[in-house]
């Protein structure tokens, strides 16, 4: 259904819904709008999108940030929010990095910061970050660019970072939600007053918000991803010794298990898996291209090397999960013999 | 003390240089230059319940907990 939408939007809504001959693109950009507003529980007004989710969380943070504020980040949020972090610092701002702890939530907050970095769903563990610790005073700029619908954004925020990828939609869209312009202001140097460059695929656009609704009718599906995760963990943790979990299931996304088993290779797991017909992911140094251990499971103090991050996709069954247990005691088994 | 040198060898080499060493000995320094040794070794000694200490940049300390 997302494929087909795409396939008509690249039919019927290719003009720039700016000018005044594409008055039906221009209906397509509204009428998307207001749906991804409503699924997400926003205002319209609220929302921005850009086509270059790569600088989403730039713009998200940078937007709130003064040049002597105090911003905090955990140390397992995404690199790109330390590359922020660490610019700031560089420009003469203070940035802290949070530690957490092996559960991977903050072990405690500073008391003087201008504005934090909130993390509903961690990409490589699926950890959400509790949210009845955050300090009070301090600005909020949520990534949700992982958890999507599934983590509600916190009820005080001040920006928020989702992806359309989240929900099943394409890749190349991002959307930024600002609670209050007032207080954001365009980081990038700009020749009007719009917030946003405005350059993304209309298309695209239009599909992520198909997906969006789909994904709101089929919410039940991840009750049944969470029974799953449970199933899934319960099996690994009972049957296999010293293998670390990271997080736990009422703390975590119900579809992103990362799970490390000590004394094995997450390259030869992910490859004897593989010959299974399973792909998973792995945050394993032998894995990484740089050859560096985990960033995340490192500062939670999880386990690094045999690591395997496990994403259920909607229509997994219960069998799926069993042969995929069967498959990583056999390889770990072997290793350990 | 015995010296397990695993200097040059890739995560996870030097853990398990470690663990098979420390299964006839009761303590041991673990040389090793892989990023991923330090947190390694806190998580290996979380898990078997053993004393880890980081001595130097690629120098560490692994005991077996004493009963």
């Amino acid at each position: 259904m997302v494929l087909a939408a795409l396939n008509a939007s690249f039919g019927e809504a290719w003009a720039d819904p700016g000018k005044i001959t594409s008055s039906k693109a221009a209906s397509y950009l509204n009428q998307s709008l207001q749906s991804i507003a409503y699924n997400l529980g926003l205002s319209p007004r609220q929302i921005h999108v850009l086509g270059e989710p790569g600088l989403a969380h730039f713009y998200a943070i940078q937007g709130l940030l003064t040049k002597n504020a105090h911003f905090g980040y955990l140390a397992t949020d995404r690199q790109t929010i330390h590359a922020i972090a660490r610019n700031h610092h560089n420009s003469g701002g203070r940035s802290t990095e949070i530690a957490v702890d092996l559960s991977g939530q903050a072990k405690s907050y500073p008391s003087d910061l201008d504005l934090l970095s909130v993390n509903l769903g961690n990409v490589e563990t699926g950890v959400i970050a509790a949210t009845d610790t955050l300090p009070e005073n301090a600005m909020r700029v949520c990534d949700a660019s992982t958890s999507g619908l599934l983590v509600p954004l916190p009820e005080f925020w001040d920006a928020a970072v989702f992806n359309s990828q989240s929900w099943g939609g394409p890749a190349g869209i991002s959307i930024i939600a600002i609670a209050d312009e007032k207080k954001w202001r365009n980081p990038l140097p700009h020749l009007d007053a719009s917030l946003f460059p405005g350059t993304y695929s209309l298309p695209l656009f239009i599909a992520s918000a198909v997906a969006l609704e789909m994904e709101v009718k089929e919410i039940g599906e991840q009750r049944k991803l969470r029974e799953l995760s449970s199933h899934l963990r319960d099996r690994i943790s009972s049957e296999i010794s010293e293998v670390d979990i990271a997080g736990d299931l009422e703390g975590s996304l119900p579809h992103i298990t990362s799970m490390s088993f000590l004394l094995c290779h997450g390259e030869e797991i992910l490859r004897d898996l593989a010959k299974e017909s399973i792909l998973v992911d792995s945050g394993s140094a032998c894995i990484a291209a740089d050859m560096q251990p985990s960033h995340v499971l490192a500062a939670m103090g999880v386990l690094t090397h045999g690591n395997i991050r496990i994403t259920l996709h909607r229509g997994v069954t219960v069998e799926d999960i069993n042969e995929l247990v069967e498959a990583i005691k056999k390889s770990v088994a072997k290793q350990r013999s | 003390m015995k010296i397990v040198d695993a200097r040059g060898k890739r995560c996870p080499a030097p853990i398990l240089a470690a663990a098979y060493m420390l299964k006839t000995v009761n303590e041991l320094t673990l040389l090793a230059d892989d990023p991923a040794t330090w947190p390694d070794l806190q998580a290996f000694a979380r898990m078997r319940n053993c004393k880890a200490e980081k001595v130097g940049e690629h120098e560490f300390y692994l005991a077996k907990a004493q009963n």
